[in-house]
């Protein structure tokens, strides 16, 4: 009969509505970044903030030896303010997406890219640098810091490809190295901690709960750059993901290599949480709960599971560091994060019909 | 469509499990693996699919060797059916029998794949069920979906393992003869594991009865479900009667030695 929907239609148009969420969080995170400018900052209001972008745009850069305290606006507003705001929402994407992949490459949802023991390894790259003087690559600065992380947190993604071409793994194999590597790796920096001097004590405390203090437009570049590459990779395997949800033998037996296609992933996830880690700290939280907040809205097809907690990902986080600033001075985010997250997680649970978890 | 198997074995590090097996069937027909616990039906319908590799012998699939097949073509040439369903995370039952049609797809879903998995739930008589979660169907349903997943792939051999464990009666007799009439009306060959001896008799073509890791019997279900046969195989004792030109088994108790 014409004007009937067939079933089909139905779906489409279900799966078409979902992608409304995923442009109303991204609209909602863009929201909070815009209002973040103006937040946390003695001389920089939000109207100051949006004034000095502006006049950029325009090509307007004052002349410090004519107004110094234009000038000085500027510089907070363009160097610091702005790039914070933008690595907020990078990192918080590339979390949330690595978290999302991770769950279902290893098919467990208590699986995130902390679990693997990445952000474990690279606090204690940091923790050599700061405690020890040393550095993998000698180069000076925050530079040399970071390729510390960076390279320590390969080390857990590695050694589960080694183990995985000696012998068949599963995903709790996967997982139970990770975990275990985690635990090493904290055992470490717990030795170096307790060697280290108070003022490099509390350097460490802030890398280990997260802080997007001191990102800069190289920084921004750098993970922007990241998440781009992580979202076409990841969403060019989306479908193989959710076929290996489905559980080994059936993966195999619907033309998919479970293995492969999990390890394939998990180094790239690796390599993009060492990049987030080794600028922003090991903020763990997000990577574990935003896969679950975006189930509940757009379900567990990788293909909406992935942007949605790329969104989400960047509105946690941005989110948590607005008020992060608000609260108080110095304050981490990474604190912020478990605060805001937990609570959201829970109601929204408690709160949606079916959830899918079953009875 | 055939399915042969020339001298298959296989074996874990610590023990051999297969030995030796050869068969052979052809066409569209449903095929019972009988035998008891540990004896190898599992690892010998994962030797099929590849999702094990043999460590002898071969199986060759419409006279193709099944190691030649690329992944792609082995997956639309062979379907296969859980004991249980290992999904780990919520999603309807929709996206879970869509997930069959992965092999004939490309980097998206067509409307077409949609109609096929929207046929096939109504043929499996769940289709109200299509946007209820996967996770939380009866049983019985959540069989009928697993079932609907496979067929979905349009496979010309379609393996099951075990497909009426946890099913009352009415529902393991409802699948199976339901398995028996798509395996003549599609023209697929239907290979299914079973436990139940007088269901596996009621609507299989053909029987392959297996003991420590071998065939022991194999052929039409009068030939095969036999009193000796049975108390060889299984260690218990029974008597078989004729049921409308079939087998059937009354049990009676463990064999005393």
């Amino acid at each position: 009969m014409s004007g009937e929907r067939t079933p089909e239609d139905k779906y489409v148009s279900a799966q078409r509505r979902r992608y409304l969420y995923i442009i109303l969080f991204l609209a909602i995170a863009i929201g909070i970044a815009v209002y973040s400018f103006g937040v946390g900052s003695a001389v920089i209001d939000f109207n100051i903030a949006i004034k000095v972008i502006i006049d950029r745009l325009n090509g307007i850069v004052p002349d410090r030896s004519v107004d110094y305290w234009a000038w000085l606006r500027d510089m907070l507003v363009i160097e610091d303010t702005v790039p914070r705001a933008l690595g907020g929402l990078i990192i918080g994407a590339i979390l949330g997406v690595c978290g999302a992949v991770m769950q279902t490459c290893v098919r467990n949802p208590l699986a995130s890219p902390y679990t693997t023991g990445i952000s474990a390894a690279a606090l204690f790259g940091v923790t050599l640098s700061l405690v020890l003087g040393f550095r993998f690559i000698p180069i000076p600065g925050e530079t040399g810091l970071i390729m510390n992380a960076f390279i320590l947190s390969m080390f857990p993604c590695l050694l589960m490809i080694m183990v995985s071409v000696k012998r068949k793994t599963t995903p709790t194999m996967l997982v139970l190295i990770g975990i275990g590597v985690m635990y090493l790796f904290n055992a470490f920096t717990m030795i170096m901690k307790y060697r280290a001097e108070p003022d490099v004590l509390k350097q460490i405390q802030l890398w280990s709960i997260g802080s997007l203090t001191g990102i800069g437009w190289s920084a921004v570049y750098v993970l922007f750059a990241t998440l781009i590459a992580l979202l076409i990779f990841m969403l060019c395997f989306s479908r193989k993901m959710d076929v290996m949800a489905s559980g080994e033998n059936q993966s195999i037996s619907l033309g998919v290599r479970p293995d492969r296609v999990r390890i394939i992933c998990m180094v790239a996830i690796s390599a993009c949480t060492s990049v987030a880690v080794a600028f922003s700290g090991a903020i763990g939280f997000v990577g574990l709960i935003i896969p679950h907040l975006s189930r509940l809205f757009v379900g567990s097809k990788s293909k909406m599971l992935i942007p949605c907690s790329a969104v989400l990902g960047a509105l946690l986080l941005i989110a948590s560091d607005v008020v992060a600033r608000l609260l108080g001075n110095g304050l981490p985010v990474g604190a912020v994060t478990a605060v805001i997250g937990s609570p959201v997680f829970i109601y929204f649970l408690i709160k949606m019909r079916s959830n899918g978890w079953g009875k | 469509m055939k399915l042969e198997l020339n001298g298959v074995s296989f074996s874990y590090p610590s023990k051999e499990v297969l030995n030796n097996l050869s068969f052979k069937f052809e066409g569209a027909e449903l095929v019972a693996i009988l035998g008891p616990n540990g004896v190898g039906k599992s690892t010998l319908i994962h030797c099929i699919d590849r999702i094990l590799k043999p460590s002898g012998g071969s199986i060759l699939i419409n006279d193709k060797n099944n190691i030649d097949f690329t992944m792609k073509e082995m997956s639309k040439t062979v379907g296969y059916v859980p004991y249980a369903s290992s999904d780990s995370f919520p999603m309807t039952v929709v996206d879970a029998v869509l997930l069959g049609r992965h092999p004939h797809s490309n980097w998206k879903s067509t409307k077409e794949d949609l109609r096929i998995v929207y046929r096939v739930l109504k043929e499996m008589g769940i289709e109200d069920l299509a946007n209820n979660q996967f996770n939380e169907l009866s049983a019985g349903q959540h069989q009928k979906a697993m079932l609907a997943r496979g067929l979905v792939q349009e496979p010309q051999i379609l393996l099951l393992d075990e497909p009426t464990a946890n099913l009352d009666v009415k529902h393991q007799l409802g699948v199976t003869k339901l398995l028996r009439n798509l395996s003549h009306e599609r023209e697929m060959l239907i290979v299914m594991i079973c436990h139940d001896l007088n269901i596996a008799s009621k609507y299989a073509d053909d029987i392959i009865m297996m003991k420590d890791g071998t065939i022991f019997a194999t052929g039409k279900p009068q030939d095969v479900i036999t009193k000796s046969n049975i108390e060889t195989v299984y260690d218990v004792r029974c008597n078989v009667i004729d049921d409308e030109g079939r087998p059937h088994v009354i049990l009676q108790d463990e064999v005393q030695h």
